[in-house]
């Protein structure tokens, strides 16, 4: 992006601008958060991949800010379509014009034939560090590999309304709503019924 | 002993106060040893005859210093070496000489740079020119200066344009006789570009060469109503020289807005061009223009190499380039002819190159305010990283992006010293793109073979008579390759992108390979 000149007004406009952007901390969600907490954490699975204050697991994007940085619509859209729009993973500081990788389905041939699949928490030319499907940690030399398989899909499943139904998809999503990385206080309601809460 | 004292005291200083004559920039090829040039000799082929790194053991290659900069960004610099020191540029206007066998400065110097600069694409600088014992820089807040090889103080200091109008310089000078020569960078802002030479030793101005004709000039006719005034067409890069023709070799870059030309009717001369201008006085001898009317950011800013070579059964001098815009052209360097254009990747954005040279727009490409998938994208298919030629394998070394963007197209006022785009353009969501190192025939532009990156590139190339080539890698690795068949020799993982290419050099009678990578300088040896 070319730097700019732009006067300390236009500058305030535009920060204003992009904090519009931002979904608002008192957006009304209709679902019960402490029901969502019992879906994350139970019937959905979520928990299984996605961590949050400090609970869960690694596979997926870590969630404790997740009601601050996305809107209603995109926890829906990820939810019921997770192909849709792949989270970013690790952005490289030195790299101006690179793009992050993202959460895309990454599967490996070894050289004995044995595939591993999982997400690239980096990569190379070189080298790949994969999160496998059983969240264990693979560090790869793609010399020893016979090959490297990139999806564009995302290893989450998408919950139709035959896995969560409208009600605890509401649910499911006022839970998430609440978490602005704050792993304790009054706006979460949701955790003090689970994991999060000892987190803290 | 006193007289061998004497001598020794002569000897060394002599060592380090070497006289960096034209001369000797001329015979820059016959000394291998030292790296004089920004491509290091005038034909701009970034290749060494040194050959004690080579196939055979470039595997065993070790760092033997490493120096850190102390700032932050992108560090673009190509460092000169002259009798084992070296002269090299850091971002935010440093510069600095240092021991080239131990990586232990000798002096440095930081510009004390205005607050509100705007160059487009990072607080960079690529490098210095040298002429007897001087150091010659150009700078971000649009100045030329020249700097005392042996302390870095300063010895003049002339402006050269106004920074806030978005003038800057970016480029490494080149010198040729006694003229400090380089382009300006602000294409993103609607300046109107020029090249300038100054007096290496009084910093007088010798000449402008004007990248954007003014009224009453050939070539105004192409640009509609006062859209020139803000035309664009930096010189970003540094070009190269024929001293057999006098001609200095220097492309041009965009035209602005780079997005939008509905306000820039016609073929905006002399953005994306080639310009052949006499070295003495910067008249233009010709020009050849390879994206007439670009919307999508294809600067021409690519190294030009120089090869005398036999064509179509008679011997001429040619002129390659690999340009932005995905063909590898050559052309006569004599009268600027058109001989060839063979695409080196994909190419969406014209049906393909007439017999003329002129491209075949794809009329169904023209950008618009919903965005338009077009290949390469804007940071095209290769870049102002320099591309390497090997007189050994009659193979160009070209490092190249798979990227294609989404372009959007709208009007824009133009404001001094504030962005001039005219919309704005997105990589690609759907195909991640990657990169390669390709070796061409250098007369036929075939692809010889390809060295895949994951990512793509912001780094060069580099050719010895080794038999080497050495790369650099935004995923920061350093890399050297077979050069006749690209196969993986040895690679190091230095832990920040590589913005820059790789120089080679000798001292006492060990060969070095520097590359910048982060904020600091490599050198590896054979150990």
């Amino acid at each position: 992006m070319p730097a700019n000149a732009l006067e300390d007004s236009e500058i305030r406009s535009i920060i204003a601008y992009l904090r519009s952007l931002s979904p608002p901390r008192n957006l009304v969600v209709t679902g019960d958060p402490a029901k969502g907490t019992q879906i994350f954490h139970g019937k959905a699975g979520c928990a299984d991949c996605h961590m949050v204050f400090g609970h869960g697991g690694v596979l997926g994007p870590e969630l404790s800010r997740v009601g601050a940085s996305r809107s209603v619509s995109y926890l829906i859209d990820s939810i019921r379509d997770p192909n849709k729009d792949l989270s970013n993973g690790m952005t490289d500081p030195n790299n101006h014009y690179g793009l992050p990788l993202v959460y895309d389905t990454v599967t490996v041939m070894k050289a004995d034939g044995t595939m591993i699949t999982g997400v690239a928490k980096n990569e190379d030319t070189y080298s790949l560090q994969l999160m496998s499907t059983d969240q264990k940690l693979r560090l790869l030399l793609k010399k020893d590999l016979k090959e490297v398989t990139h999806e564009r899909r995302s290893l989450m499943p998408p919950y139709s309304e035959d896995a969560l139904d409208a009600a605890q998809l509401r649910d499911l999503v006022a839970y998430l709503e609440t978490l602005r990385g704050e792993a304790a206080g009054d706006a979460q309601q949701g955790s003090k019924s689970s994991g999060p809460k000892e987190a803290q | 002993m006193k007289r061998a004292l004497l001598m020794t005291l002569l000897l060394g200083t002599t060592l380090l106060q070497a006289q960096v004559s034209y001369e000797r920039l001329l015979g820059a090829a016959h000394e291998p040893q030292n790296w004089l040039t920004y491509s290091g000799r005038y034909s701009g082929w970034r290749y060494s005859t040194l050959d004690q790194i080579n196939i055979a053991n470039a595997s065993h290659l070790a760092m033997q210093w490493a120096f850190q900069v102390g700032d932050l960004g992108q560090f673009e610099t190509t460092p000169l070496v002259v009798d084992g020191v070296l002269y090299g540029t850091g971002q935010n206007d440093r510069a600095f000489a240092i021991d080239a066998r131990s990586g232990r400065p000798i002096w440095r110097y930081q510009r004390n740079l205005p607050e509100k600069l705007q160059p487009c694409c990072g607080m960079v600088n690529r490098g210095m020119a040298i002429l007897g014992d001087r150091l010659f820089m150009a700078t971000l807040d649009a100045h030329v200066i020249a700097l005392d090889t042996k302390s870095g103080n300063v010895l003049w200091d002339v402006t050269a344009a106004d920074y806030r109008k978005a003038y800057t310089f970016t480029v490494a000078p080149l010198v040729v006789k006694n003229e400090v020569i380089v382009g300006i960078s602000g294409g993103e802002y609607g300046v109107r570009g020029f090249i300038d030479a100054y007096d290496a030793a009084t910093g007088k101005r010798l000449w402008r060469f004007e990248t954007v004709p003014g009224p009453g000039e050939p070539g105004h006719e192409t640009w509609k109503g006062d859209s020139w005034r803000t035309g664009g067409a930096p010189a970003w890069i540094t070009g190269t020289y024929d001293p057999d023709l006098n001609l200095l070799y220097w492309p041009t870059g965009n035209p602005a807005p780079s997005n939008y030309g509905g306000e820039r009717g016609g073929n905006n001369l002399y953005s994306n061009c080639m310009l052949a201008l006499d070295a003495d006085t910067g008249k233009l001898k010709w020009y050849f223009q390879f994206t007439p009317h670009d919307l999508y950011d294809y600067d021409a800013t690519q190294i030009p190499i120089l090869l005398d070579a036999t064509w179509e059964g008679r011997p001429r001098k040619l002129l390659l380039q690999a340009n932005r815009n995905g063909f590898f052209y050559v052309l006569d360097r004599i009268n600027g002819k058109f001989l060839s254009a063979k695409s080196f990747g994909k190419v969406t954005w014209t049906t393909g190159i007439g017999a003329d040279g002129k491209p075949v727009v794809n009329a169904s490409l023209k950008t618009n305010a919903e965005g338009t998938r077009v290949c390469p994208g804007a940071l095209g298919l290769t870049n102002w990283y320099a591309p390497s030629y090997s007189p050994d394998t009659g193979l160009l070394y070209v490092a190249t992006s798979t990227e294609c963007d989404l372009f959007t197209s709208s009007p824009q006022p133009y404001r001094a010293g504030h962005d001039f785009l005219g919309s704005v353009y997105v990589p690609d969501p759907v195909e991640r793109p990657t990169g390669a190192l390709k070796a061409l025939d250098a007369l036929s532009g075939a692809e010889k073979w390809s060295f895949p990156y994951f990512s793509n590139p912001n780094g060069g190339a580099l050719s010895t008579a080794g038999g080497v080539v050495f790369a650099g890698e935004s995923d920061g690795n350093f890399i050297a390759l077979d050069a006749k068949t690209g196969r993986d020799l040895w690679h190091v993982q230095l832990g920040a992108a590589i913005y820059s290419t790789a120089i080679t050099f000798q001292v006492e009678g060990k060969q070095y390979v520097v590359i910048p990578a982060g904020a600091a300088l490599f050198a590896f040896v054979l150990p």
